[in-house]
């Protein structure tokens, strides 16, 4: 009874102890192997790049840092690989100090392997400080004058992949990718306004809110976290880190649902011996 | 004397390397100091008003380019969209009611037949309005150009400081605009065209349309209301609209000063902590040596001369002190969130009601669900059973419940959002901001 009742008051130590070997075991050795099964808003996400018209660019924005960068990275590692194979050149647009860098050197793995070139195939627009709104509303009249150079000084005009847009008729699709609210700021000055399709890459606390605009139809899809990550690899059938670290999270997952089963066993034992007594 | 100022702006090339781009750092520098320090000296008694009237024009910018209509030019062929418009959301209605199976069938395929001549009667009359206002917009675009010319040759001005792109055209405000315009000319006329062939496809099959094939020409409509609604952005454009691009570009300069001034701010505060020898002083000295080390190898890696000593040393130990250090520093500390939230769930998740159950219950559906183990656990349920598989109760919970709990809350903070924004764009909060700091 009294091992019962001290369920409900594991040291927390054990807790972080538990959780470490929770996720550590199946990340180093890939011990259970499940892929997921994709969701409608992650293959609704795949069929939007699927069907980007030609001769149209797709952006990906990039609002993430170093803190989300488990999540956030997968996301924007599966869009460019999709749009690299798709050949549809994209641009990325950060919006994070840290999250430049970070996905510039993700875009730029990725390009390596796949021969892709800067310039033709993707460039980045270089750190943008802040002011989402204003900025989508002044790319939507005038893509060059709001950008003028990529990040390495090269005006737009003279960038063979960027050397014909325009304006916002010249976007494909636009991939958002971040760890706050900022996705309405494209809904409403892109999506609504201009026709342009929006995809949502959410951490998985942002999910939630997500769903509403995938509803309205205000965004074409979505990859929910990192386990959206893992099922766009699925599509693309590719092994990534998303599909890699699936695992993990089933494992801490489980770990948190049995921890509150065990916890609530020993809530009830006590409450129990308490009415007895 | 506009186009020629608006064109200052392409001067601002930023040199890569060299004496050019030493003298752009500090130039830059001085002019921004210089900035920030006349901001300084505004006696406090105008700090207020100059604050309120930043806001209020700022916001004021906006709200008028987003209420005031496009050009009075476009109004009739805007109206003749409108009036489309409202004829084919008559025929959406009557099809739905054909859908759900109304008893009067015939009688609202019948108007549903006569919204869709009236739509195509307004669409044809918009696209000739526009083909005839597309004509004289060029006209005004080459005469635009020209004149831009004699400008930039008169004052003798290179391609840099005219504007002039690579197709030798002079892109300053006014043949930005002019070009705009006829873009949205012509993208309102695909579109309006794109509509009356859906609409004629739909006018020739919906009397003989069986009941299975009515929801396909009510698609048809939707996408034809689309192109229309769409046809109508397209002309738009107000006199404001082109602004919002020299707007933004004094956005992204503000946002630039304030990384400065945040720095000014970090400086001042741990200087004075070094200087008085403040307990923790050396996390002052650390954030000190972060700053020169981070700044100074950023630097050399992208400014030194390619494939030197200096630059390769500088891009191995940038690559240490970012990713080493700043990124694994950041992910260290989000991901100690993770440790927390297991201990929390474990130690609060006690189902003391049968709310708490509830919640427990959708907690364990979505967790479990939205993994590859709940994905395996029941992927043997088929045929009927399907629903029941977990990952589908979970997408269930997401799409349903939340889905109206979180529309439920996101209308109340549009709501109070909207207060917000009116009290800040107005300057009518008040609290330490304008009582205590300035």
């Amino acid at each position: 009874m009294r091992f019962l009742m001290n369920l409900q008051s594991i040291d927390r130590r054990i807790v972080y102890i538990l959780l470490v070997i929770a996720v550590w075991i199946p990340l180093r050795w890939n011990v259970i192997g499940i892929d997921p099964k994709v969701s409608k808003e992650v293959k609704s996400a795949y069929d939007t790049i699927e069907n980007v018209e030609d001769g149209k660019i797709a952006i990906i924005s990039v609002l993430w840092g170093a803190g989300t960068l488990a999540e956030n990275r997968p996301q924007t590692e599966a869009i460019a690989r999709h749009l690299f194979q798709k050949g549809v050149p994209f641009a990325i647009l950060p919006w994070d100090l840290q999250g430049t860098t970070l996905a510039e050197q993700a875009v730029e793995r990725i390009a390596e392997e796949m021969g892709k070139k800067e310039g033709v195939d993707w460039i980045s627009l270089g750190y943008r400080p802040a002011y989402i709104d204003q900025i989508i509303m002044s790319m939507a009249v005038d893509f060059q004058g709001t950008f003028s150079t990529d990040r390495n000084g090269i005006p737009l005009s003279k960038i063979p992949m960027t050397k014909n847009i325009k304006s916002v008729k010249d976007i494909g699709v636009v991939m958002e990718t971040t760890p706050s609210n900022t996705i309405p700021a494209w809904i409403q000055f892109l999506g609504q306004k201009y026709d342009v399709p929006i995809l949502y890459g959410p951490t998985a606390v942002m999910v939630p809110e997500g769903y509403n605009y995938l509803d309205t139809g205000q965004i074409k899809g979505m990859l929910p976290g990192m386990m959206g990550a893992a099922q766009y690899e699925v599509l693309l059938e590719h092994r990534g880190f998303g599909r890699r670290a699936a695992d993990a999270l089933s494992a801490a997952h489980l770990l948190i649902i049995l921890l509150i089963i065990v916890g609530n066993i020993g809530f009830f034992m006590a409450r129990t011996r308490r009415a007895d007594m | 004397m506009f186009g020629f100022v608006y064109n200052l702006s392409f001067i601002a090339i930023v040199p890569k390397q060299g004496t050019s781009l030493w003298i752009f750092i500090i130039g830059s520098l001085i002019i921004g100091v210089l900035f920030l320090f006349l901001l300084t000296r505004v006696p406090n008694r105008y700090r207020k008003t100059l604050i309120i009237g930043v806001t209020f024009l700022a916001g004021w910018f906006y709200f008028l380019e987003f209420m005031i209509p496009g050009n009075r030019e476009a109004a009739p062929i805007r109206t003749q969209l409108k009036a489309a418009e409202q004829d084919l959301r008559k025929v959406d209605q009557d099809l739905s009611a054909v859908i759900i199976g109304a008893n009067n069938r015939s009688v609202r395929i019948t108007a549903a037949q006569r919204h869709i001549d009236f739509a195509l009667e307004d669409l044809r009359k918009a696209q000739s309005l526009i083909e005839s206002l597309k004509k004289p917009t060029e006209e005004r675009y080459q005469a635009e150009l020209k004149k831009s010319d004699s400008f930039a040759e008169k004052h003798k001005l290179d391609d840099k400081l005219s504007g002039r792109g690579e197709d030798g055209k002079i892109q300053n405000l006014q043949t930005k605009t002019l070009a705009k315009t006829i873009d949205g000319l012509s993208s309102a006329a695909g579109r309006t065209d794109n509509a009356i062939r859906l609409l004629q496809d739909v006018r020739a099959n919906i009397a003989g349309a069986s009941d299975k094939q009515i929801p396909e020409l009510r698609g048809a409509v939707l996408s034809a209301i689309t192109q229309t609604s769409f046809a109508q952005i397209e002309i738009s454009d107000n006199f404001l609209t082109p602004y919002k691009v020299p707007i933004s570009d004094i956005l992204q300069v503000i946002g630039a000063f304030t990384v400065g001034i945040g720095l000014y701010s970090l400086g001042s505060i741990h200087g004075k902590s070094i200087a008085k020898r403040r307990p923790g002083w050396y996390n002052s000295f650390a954030f000190f040596a972060a700053l020169v080390l981070m700044t100074l190898f950023a630097f050399f890696k992208e400014y030194l001369p390619a494939n030197t000593d200096g630059r390769i040393i500088s891009e191995s130990i940038y690559k240490i002190l970012f990713s080493g250090g700043l990124a694994a520093l950041q992910a260290t500390m989000f991901s100690l969130v993770a440790f927390y939230i297991v201990s929390a769930a474990y130690r609060a998740f006690r189902i003391k009601s049968s709310e708490a159950a509830l919640m427990m219950m959708a907690a364990f559906f979505v967790m479990i669900g939205v993994v590859t183990f709940g994905m395996w656990l029941t992927n043997g349920l088929s045929g009927s059973l399907t629903s029941l598989r977990l990952e589908n109760i979970q997408s269930w919970i997401m799409e349903v419940p939340n889905t109206a709990a979180q529309r439920g809350m996101m209308f109340g903070i549009g709501v109070g959002g909207l207060a917000m924004a009116l009290r800040l764009w107005l300057s009518l909060e008040r609290g330490s901001f304008f009582d205590k700091q300035l």
